[in-house]
């Protein structure tokens, strides 16, 4: 019992923590040892079992205030003995998240100790503690240096490690020679060590690169694996950073081809194997760097074109790492010049991926293929019903990719079959897929829909099945198509009005679009036209239940009473009713509602011979959708228009004037010109009605409408996607009574021009709009152009022509940040008079937002005179 | 290059904690917090990655310990997946037998072990032989 209990004081005398000593201990031992009334600091073991005991937050938080009040005042007293197994708990107490910075000097005090074990601990609550920010960093370089130049291998091998994991820039500076001295020792154990050292301090200081150029030859004719792998990762580094290295280290191609050979060629090697397979975590950093060499570069490909074959049959792929090496080459194949053999090889190897129980492996293969589908879209679509299991899958991350996956592939040949799994998949899709899907949906049903019916039958499905989680310009679209196709309106009506009758109120889309097309195409749906039987007083009450639920939005119920309004026009029995409803809501509590309640009035009562031809049948809108220009670049929409602007710009555009007086559009257009958010409402009902006549009209109007000439016949993705947000008119805040918010579109970082518009002239009626992205060319114009703005990397220019009243402006949007710039958007208003111009600008630079707003004033004068 | 690793136990309590980036101890807790919350949601045979911001998470179970690395977009997934098995296997060779237990009681030899395999996020050690002699050899002359 003695004796024993002298070997343990023996150990603990040495000081050391006393973690590997062997269980000698029984019971009854340890009972006596903890009994006596111990002036040493408990181990840290039995620190970890009290702190587990703790019942409660409040008992732990008391036993580790406990300790590290020990342990601090044991730092006072400067005891060398019980440094180390001080600070073994400290680290401890550190990783359960409680304060332990005053154990920082300790580290350091550990370090310089000579005894292994102090130094041990101390490194690793240096690499744990202490991080570069700190002054403490810088006085651990000087024992980094002793310790480097140390006589034994394994301290040597300790400071490498903490030099590895805690560099900084100045500590690389200083013991970078240190390094490159030892990368060159003869001790394999140092040797690679030193390799991953020097990588991080290139990660740090890439100047310091060249140092290390000359060793790294030598690393690839070792026979270690571990040097092996960390030279490769040395040097994968190395090319990662400089096309000069990358340029230098091609010729090693062959080098790497061979030591492939042999790792697969080799026999059993036991202390390399990993079920079955040897050595793979060397044999993927291989094929890394196989990869980054030989990409762009035919000849280096052409050289590792065999090997890259030879693993992808060879490989068993019934364990995971033989799929791990697998992946890895595939991805290797896919980015260097390989032939297209090969690349239907790995595109193979991916099917076959997918059709892995193993989730993980659906996974990377799915993310792979998303990769790979543009450049090689007719080999992927081979597996296309397979990717559209993986859309039913029950995980989350394999729904997601196959989703995107999906879309990649569609072609006219198969939008069909894709669309309706596609449709599927979005009625059961969680809220955040529902959005993007039901976008890409639209975009791919554009571009690809076989025929107008199918169109807009998807649409209206794609409306229903995303619920409340439809971005608006799908709303948009699906309007803006109905209205463009005369052949299929009654067929839209017939579906929208079986929707709508058996729709719940909380899904706002369905309900938009439906009274939006019912109000429009009433008399279709009356008439029986649409092969529904409806009654006039069905279709009053379905609006009464709308525009009274407490589930329709604001927006809903503005639509619904629009539309009504113009049912009353349509309809023959129930005016009266409809007249009722109307004025009910001159009282609403909403201000836009209560605003149109009783404006609507006013056309039954002082205006009612306006009544009819207000509320004839809206043309069909010029502008383009989302989708018919742009494939290469992703558009995102970016206008801001309330639903009363966006019908207003339409009407703008419609080609037709009735006969009106003048005085009555001069009336209204001088309205335009004023702008109060009040008048854009009247004007939105008296559609039709608005001549285009600016002759007589002052110039300000004039460059209002042409703004929204311009803006509206504008490139692809532009004003008719608009979205139908609450977004009230974005008044500037010191413009107050004639701002009149006026959106533009636009999109990317390629600099495009708004088409310009043509003179919005009177009777001619239609304004050609332009569908094309036009080329950049500004038209000679005798003023000159402005520099509307140019900050933040964002330029914006101006042309003008001015042909007699009418003012046409040209913008230019350019992106010099050398950034990718998306979302961009472009609100501007122009109060009346004078001629200036306030705009606000945000767009996202890579990932990261930008606004901005200001006032463009320096409009040559000549555009006034 | 990999950026952590985790082991926590099933109750999501962390047992042990390496860090190959350094990430300020306050900001250390949440992340903790976040990530073995959404490693523990992950159903019995869904996928082992996920993402965590700009990080991928491979996480694994072994017995009721979950393992959880996080690593750039750039890893190969399934190597890291493959690592975890290895370091495992290297702890169950050293210990003789691996348990919960283990974990709990000799997280500095658990460091000891990790940092022979990585270095700075990097593998530098596939072997297990190789990784765990240097640490038997001092092991034994220590206990002398």
């Amino acid at each position: 019992m003695s004796s024993i209990k002298q070997v343990i004081n023996d150990a603990v005398e040495k000081g050391e923590a006393v973690f590997e000593l062997v269980e000698i201990s029984s019971a009854s031992m340890r009972l006596s040892f903890d009994q006596v009334r111990q002036p040493n600091p408990i181990r840290l073991r039995d620190l970890i079992r009290q702190i587990r005991s703790a019942k409660t937050a409040a008992e732990e938080r008391a036993v580790v205030n406990r300790e590290c009040a020990y342990i601090r005042l044991t730092f006072r007293e400067e005891d060398s003995v019980w440094r180390c197994r001080n600070v073994a708990k400290l680290l401890y107490i550190h990783m359960l998240g409680y304060p332990a910075h005053f154990g920082q000097m300790e580290c350091l005090k550990l370090i310089a100790s000579p005894r292994f074990t102090d130094k041990r601990i101390g490194y690793l609550g240096a690499m744990l503690l202490l991080d570069e920010r700190q002054d403490v960093h810088l006085l651990i370089t000087n024992s980094l240096k002793n310790d480097l130049n140390s006589s034994t291998q394994f301290v040597q091998g300790l400071a490498l490690c903490t030099l590895g994991a805690i560099a900084s820039p100045e500590m690389s500076r200083d013991l970078a020679g240190e390094v490159e001295r030892l990368l060159k020792s003869s001790n394999a154990y140092i040797r690679k060590k030193a390799a991953v050292c020097a990588l991080r301090i290139i990660c740090r200081v890439p100047e310091l690169m060249e140092m290390y150029l000359p060793a790294t030859r030598s690393l690839l004719s070792e026979k270690n694996h571990g040097v092996l792998i960390t030279g490769v990762t040395l040097i994968t580094e190395m090319c990662r950073q400089s096309p000069d290295m990358l340029a230098h280290f091609k010729k090693i191609v062959p080098n790497l081809v061979r030591i492939l050979k042999n790792l697969i060629m080799a026999g059993y090697s036991p202390e390399h194997d990993v079920q079955g397979v040897s050595d793979p975590f060397l044999q993927v950093k291989i094929l890394k760097l196989l990869r980054i060499l030989g990409c762009g570069d035919s000849e280096a490909s052409e050289t590792m074109n065999d090997i890259l074959a030879q693993v992808a049959t060879n490989t068993e792929s019934s364990k995971n790492v033989g799929n791990a090496i697998l992946y890895e080459t595939v991805l290797s194949i896919m980015d260097i010049k390989s032939e297209s053999g090969l690349r239907v090889l790995a595109i193979n190897i991916l099917g076959r991926f997918l059709l892995n129980a193993d989730k993980n492996i659906r996974y990377v293969a799915l993310n792979t293929l998303l990769r790979v589908v543009h450049a090689d879209n007719s080999a992927v679509q081979r597996h296309r019903s397979t990717i559209l299991e993986c859309l039913k899958d029950a995980d989350i991350s394999i729904r997601r990719r196959a989703m995107e996956l999906c879309f990649a592939l569609i072609n006219g040949n198969n939008i069909r079959t894709m669309m309706k799994e596609l449709l599927t998949f979005l009625e059961k899709a969680e809220p955040e897929f529902k959005a993007s899907c039901s976008s890409k949906c639209v975009l791919a049903a554009e571009k690809y829909s076989p025929n107008v019916r199918w169109h807009i039958d998807t649409l209206l499905k794609v409306v229903e099945a995303a619920g409340n989680h439809v971005p608006d310009d799908v709303v948009s679209s699906t309007i803006q198509l109905i209205s463009e196709t005369r052949t299929e309106q009654a067929y839209a009506v017939g579906e929208l009005w079986r929707h709508l009758s058996i729709a719940q109120m909380e899904y706002q889309p369905m309900i938009q679009v439906a009274t939006w097309c019912i109000g429009e195409f009433g008399d279709l749906l009356l008439s029986g036209h649409a092969d529904v039987t409806v009654v006039e007083s069905e279709l009053i009450d379905i609006y009464q239940k709308i525009l009274w639920s407490s589930q329709c939005s604001i927006t809903t119920k503005e639509y619904a009473l629009t539309s009504l309004m113009k049912l009353s026009a349509r309809l023959t029995h129930e005016i009266g009713s409809i007249q009722q409803v109307v004025s009910a809501f001159g009282s609403h509590l909403n201000i836009e509602l209560q605003q149109r309640g009783i404006e609507y009035s006013q056309l039954f009562t002082r205006h009612n011979h306006m009544r009819g031809p207000l509320l004839e049948r809206m043309p069909p809108f010029e502008g383009t959708r989302a989708g018919t220009e742009q494939d290469k670049a992703t558009i995102t929409n970016g206008v801001d228009t309330p639903l009363d602007n966006e019908s207003l710009l339409n009407d703008l555009t419609s080609p037709n004037n009735n006969a009106h007086e003048t005085s009555e559009s001069n009336a209204l257009l001088d309205l335009l010109g004023g702008m109060e958010p009040g008048d854009s409402d009247t004007i939105k009902s008296t559609s039709t009605s608005i001549s285009l006549t600016v002759a007589s009209t002052p110039s300000v109007n004039a460059d209002i409408l042409d703004l929204l000439g311009g803006l509206d016949s504008g490139p692809a993705a532009s004003v008719p996607t608009t979205n139908m947000n609450e977004a009230p008119p974005t008044q500037l805040p010191n413009s107050s009574n004639a701002a009149y918010l006026l959106d533009g579109l636009l999109n990317n970082s390629t600099p495009i021009i708004s088409s310009p518009s043509s003179p919005v002239t009177n009777s001619a009626g239609t304004i050609p709009t332009s569908n094309s992205i036009y080329p950049l060319v500004l038209q000679k114009s005798s003023i000159p152009g402005i520099t509307a703005y140019d900050k933040n990397g964002i330029r914006l220019d101006m042309a003008f022509e001015l042909q007699e009243t009418l003012i046409t402006i040209n913008l230019i949007a350019s992106n010099n940040t050398g950034a990718q710039v998306t979302d961009f958007l472009f609100q501007a208003a122009v109060p009346k008079v004078p001629l200036r111009m306030r705009i606000k600008l945000s767009w996202l630079a890579n990932g990261s937002p930008v606004q901005d707003q200001g006032e463009i004033s320096n409009f040559p004068s000549a555009l006034w005179q | 290059m990999m950026h952590y690793l985790l082991i926590a136990s099933k109750s999501g309590n962390i047992q042990f904690s390496h860090y190959f980036t350094y990430i300020t101890p306050s900001s250390r807790t949440p992340i903790e917090a976040r990530v073995i919350t959404k490693c523990l949601g992950a159903e019995k045979d869904a996928c082992h990655f996920l993402e965590d911001g700009d990080h991928t998470l491979i996480f694994r179970w072994f017995g009721p310990c979950l393992f959880i690395v996080a690593a750039d977009h750039t890893e190969n997934e399934i190597m890291i997946y493959e690592f975890l098995s290895l370091y495992v296997g290297a702890l169950h060779r050293y210990f003789g037998k691996f348990s919960e237990r283990h974990v709990l009681l000799n997280i500095d030899r658990l460091h000891m072990v990790l940092e022979e395999m990585v270095v700075g996020g990097e593998l530098v050690e596939s072997s297990i032989r190789n990784a765990l002699t240097p640490i038997q050899v001092l092991d034994t002359v220590s206990s002398r």
